[in-house]
């Protein structure tokens, strides 16, 4: 909880975790370290959210354009699917159209669409496929990390279950 | 023998004007002293015509001796009448008996010898006693008293009245002056020869009395004399008819032996009852006739009365001019008429009623109208009389208000061909004042609504030069929320890299930072994160201007939210030298129903605003339930709201004074925002202050949302439920 320490002799705020201690004991499970794809066409963003995620344990894979992206959850099968919406060739949303087309079966792969944009009507399409929906500005790559976690059904130490896509960050940060 | 042929041939009109006078209006004092008049002079005629009949000297004294009763008694008359006409003027009661003393004396003296004493030789040699001066005297004095009086009226009056006083007293001066000679003073000389001639004089007052009458409308007795005289005619024509028919018939029939003397008598009778009865069918018929066809005949009260009708009921122009005009013509039986109404000089509007005129009259000539009215047969000649009968006008008149000109009405000929009677004139005279007004009231009426449409197409111009500013001033705003949208959108995404990695930095990702970086990169991390937070109150304001400003629900944890919050915001108490305590519930508190990133961002912002405001001491969260309620307080010991501020501290982009020098890049969104998002989910915002002291910002929330959650929170529920 928040403290009433004075600023002047007050510990670093955020506990620097090794990420080998941390993450480990997450990602692997049973059939092997869960597939992510990531689709994001700014390489700064995917590359983050990569170190983090394969620091935590997680296979990635990282494309650029939304007509990678649908290849690779059809050859790949990913566990799960992090789809921007502004990208070259499809957008994030276009893929889930495509995959709908498709007649593929969202519940075997959750996705998690992350942008930047924040118009209702997107946030709306993606909900109606059953995605999260997230605003990636105001998330950082832990909670992107934790929200992961929390789709593929992964516990982690110390937290109530919880649909909150944050709550992560919290025990986490605090601990 | 010529001049008693000449006497009976006077005394026929004679006799026939007083009694048109008199029928035509048996009640006007004027009326009944002329038929006095007349009667006067026709008996004065008969005495006269008895008397040069007579075969004995005796019977010839006893009819001179008469003479004087009615002779005095026209003088008296005439003097009366000089005082009546053409208007009453009082006359003195002194007066008065002195003009009425002689008509006594002649009656008292009329059979002495003080009148005539004795007749000779035929009357050709009279002899006349003292009654006869003085009578002749005052003859006189009666003559000369009247018709002094009547030149003077004649002088005081103008147009139609001058016209009949001036044959009235042409008449009365070429038939007295004669008579007076002929009868009066040469017979005093012995000069007895003309006496039995003199009374014919009357037939000269008898033609120019009835010019007066007929020419110039002396006495409404026009329309009598019309009736009588058509009357007349027709009873003589069909007696003779009838009566020629039925002897025709007998003799061809029945060979003229057959039918008896009392025969033939009824035939004629019953002709006479036939030709009598005629006249009463005839004025059945013409009741009938009267009301299709125009006669020249009406009621002026019933005129007035439907031309004032219209006058109350029309206001337009146009209308008033249409229905005037037409209703005055068609009630007096005028075959053309025109309305010029003129405003500033200039003819404004012209109103035509029957057939058009061959040339329009044009301002200048219409100027030279201009009198109150002016009745062409009453002119002698001269530049208007010659004007109007050029145009084919009988009448004009020019319409004047109190205090305006409105124009002419110019009246042509009447159906009938007859001249306008006095009835025409005087119901003319009401009607033009009338008309005028009316015209005035709906020329100021036509041109308020001539006023009305320059000003209604200003308006409208001004309207649509709004209409247009308006539109475009929307497509600005429009385009300035489209701005903000994109430009904010734009903006995160290298913020999100930034925060991204300064996090990944602080989480350890780069490897162990030492106490200073951590600290630096934890300033910098705060400062990307209030960033994310102001473009995300950009992005709502714009969307609230844009209708698009949603609240979403779902459960949420509110303790863990606000301790999260707190946690975030600690380092920059603490770089503040402040501090910064949460207070949560002493029990657990269910899930609250409340859109999470909204309500976050309204969190954030109370605690963000109080760190800043506070130099020194505390800000302390508080979150309370008090039964279906959270109740969420943060208190400080800052600057405090100024008094002037509070009632607008809640509105878009407003910031106190006090603030604005703290914090000069503050949008002035926060609160304004904070108040949406707390208000569109059915909460109330808590606000205290004391300047100098500090301040308590805070909400209270339902935990269970009063309406029904949106479409778009049900996506959220049911993906949940899945």
């Amino acid at each position: 909880m928040p403290d009433t320490n004075p600023p002047a002799k007050s510990e670093p705020t955020f506990t620097v975790t090794n990420p080998a201690d941390a993450e480990a004991p997450i990602a692997p499970s049973a059939d092997g370290p869960k597939l992510i794809l990531i689709a994001e066409d700014d390489p700064f963003i995917s590359r983050m959210y990569q170190i983090k995620l394969e620091s935590a344990g997680f296979k990635v894979i990282v494309k650029n354009n939304g007509r990678d992206a649908f290849e690779a959850i059809k050859s790949e099968h990913p566990n799960l699917a992090v789809l921007d919406i502004n990208m070259p060739e499809l957008s994030g949303l276009e893929v889930l159209g495509a995959l709908q087309n498709d007649s593929f079966d969202f519940s075997v792969m959750p996705v998690i669409v992350l942008t930047n944009s924040s118009e209702l009507s997107d946030r709306n399409t993606a909900h109606s496929f059953g995605a999260e929906y997230l605003v990636k500005a105001e998330l950082t790559p832990r909670q992107v990390l934790d929200m992961i976690s929390q789709k593929l059904g992964i516990a982690k130490e110390g937290d109530p279950a919880d649909t909150d896509p944050k709550d992560g960050k919290a025990g986490k940060g605090l601990k | 023998m010529l001049a008693n042929i000449i006497l009976g041939i006077t005394l026929v009109p004679l006799i026939a004007l007083g009694l048109v006078v008199i029928i035509s209006n048996s009640k006007r004092v004027i009326n009944r002293l002329l038929f006095l008049f007349v009667l006067g002079t026709s008996l004065w005629v008969i005495f006269n015509l008895m008397a040069n009949l007579a075969v004995t000297d005796q019977a010839d004294l006893f009819w001179s001796r008469l003479t004087i009763v009615p002779a005095t008694m026209v003088a008296y008359v005439f003097v009366l009448f000089s005082h009546y006409f053409p208007v009453k003027t009082p006359i003195r009661r002194f007066a008065h008996i002195i003009y009425v003393l002689p008509l006594i004396l002649s009656i008292v003296f009329e059979p002495t010898n003080y009148n005539a004493s004795s007749i000779t030789a035929g009357q050709t040699n009279l002899a006349v006693g003292a009654a006869y001066y003085f009578l002749v005297a005052y003859y006189f004095v009666a003559f000369i008293s009247g018709t002094l009086r009547l030149w003077r009226t004649h002088n005081h009056s103008r147009g139609l009245q001058r016209a009949q006083i001036r044959y009235i007293l042409a008449g009365v001066v070429f038939t007295v002056a004669p008579t007076l000679l002929f009868s009066g003073i040469l017979p005093l000389f012995g000069i007895n020869q003309l006496l039995s001639i003199s009374p014919s004089a009357a037939l000269i007052f008898v033609a120019l009395a009835s010019i007066a009458i007929f020419r110039h409308r002396l006495l409404e007795v026009r329309f009598v004399v019309a009736r009588s005289l058509a009357y007349l005619l027709l009873l003589t024509v069909l007696i003779s008819i009838y009566s020629g028919i039925i002897f025709g018939l007998t003799q061809l029939i029945f060979h003229g032996s057959t039918m008896s003397q009392a025969q033939n008598l009824t035939y004629i009778i019953l002709s006479v009852v036939v030709a009598f009865s005629v006249q009463p069918m005839r004025g059945f018929f013409d009741r009938i006739t009267d009301r299709i066809f125009y006669r020249d005949h009406y009621d002026s009260e019933v005129v007035l009365n439907s031309f004032s009708k219209i006058i109350v009921s029309e206001l337009d122009l146009n209308r008033v001019l249409k229905r005037t005009i037409t209703e005055l013509c068609e009630k007096l039986h005028i075959q053309f008429a025109q309305l010029v109404v003129f405003n500033n000089e200039r003819v404004y509007r012209v109103e035509h009623y029957g057939t058009l005129p061959k040339r329009l009259m044009v301002a200048p000539e219409l100027a030279r109208l201009d009198a109150p009215m002016i009745v062409a047969d009453e002119l002698e000649g001269g530049e208007r009389k010659h004007l109007m009968e050029r145009h084919g006008l009988r009448l004009s008149m020019s319409l004047r208000t109190r205090e305006d000109f409105v124009g002419y009405l110019l009246l042509g000929d009447k159906l009938s061909g007859d001249i306008y009677s006095s009835q025409d004139i005087e119901l003319l005279e009401i009607i033009g004042k009338e008309l005028a007004v009316a015209i005035s009231n709906a020329k100021a009426y036509a041109q308020i609504q001539e006023f009305n449409l320059t000003l209604q197409a200003r308006v409208d111009h001004a309207t649509n030069r709004l209409r247009v500013a308006n539109r475009h001033l929307k497509e600005l705003d429009h385009a300035k929320d489209e701005f903000i949208s994109m430009a904010s959108h734009q903006l995160r995404t290298p913020l999100t890299t930034i925060k991204g990695y300064l996090s990944m930095m602080l989480e350890g990702d780069a490897g162990k930072l030492n106490k200073a970086q951590t600290e630096f990169v934890d300033y910098a991390f705060g400062s990307s994160e209030r960033m994310v937070n102001l473009i995300s109150d950009l992005l709502n304001v714009s969307r609230l201007s844009a209708g698009r400003f949603l609240i979403q629900t779902k459960p949420t944890d509110m303790v863990q939210m606000i301790s999260e919050e707190v946690h975030q915001l600690q380092t920059h108490a603490s770089a503040k030298h402040i501090k910064l305590i949460f207070e949560p519930p002493p029990e657990p508190l269910p899930p609250a129903e409340i859109d999470d990133n909204k309500t976050r961002q309204v969190v954030m912002n109370f605690i963000d605003n109080a760190i800043y405001y506070t130099q020194v001491g505390e800000v302390r969260v508080v979150l309370e339930q008090h039964a279906d309620k959270v109740r969420l307080e943060v208190r400080d010991t800052g600057i405090g709201v100024p008094e002037n501020a509070r009632k607008k501290l809640f509105s878009k982009f407003y910031r106190a004074d006090n603030a604005q020098t703290i914090r000069p890049d503050g949008t002035g969104l926060g609160l304004y925002l904070a108040k949406r998002v707390v208000e569109d989910q059915g909460g109330t915002i808590i606000f205290s202050s004391v300047e100098g002291k500090g301040s308590t910002f805070g909400f209270e929330l339902p935990l269970k949302p009063i309406t029904q959650p949106h479409e778009v929170a049900n996506h959220a529920r049911h993906k949940s439920s899945r």
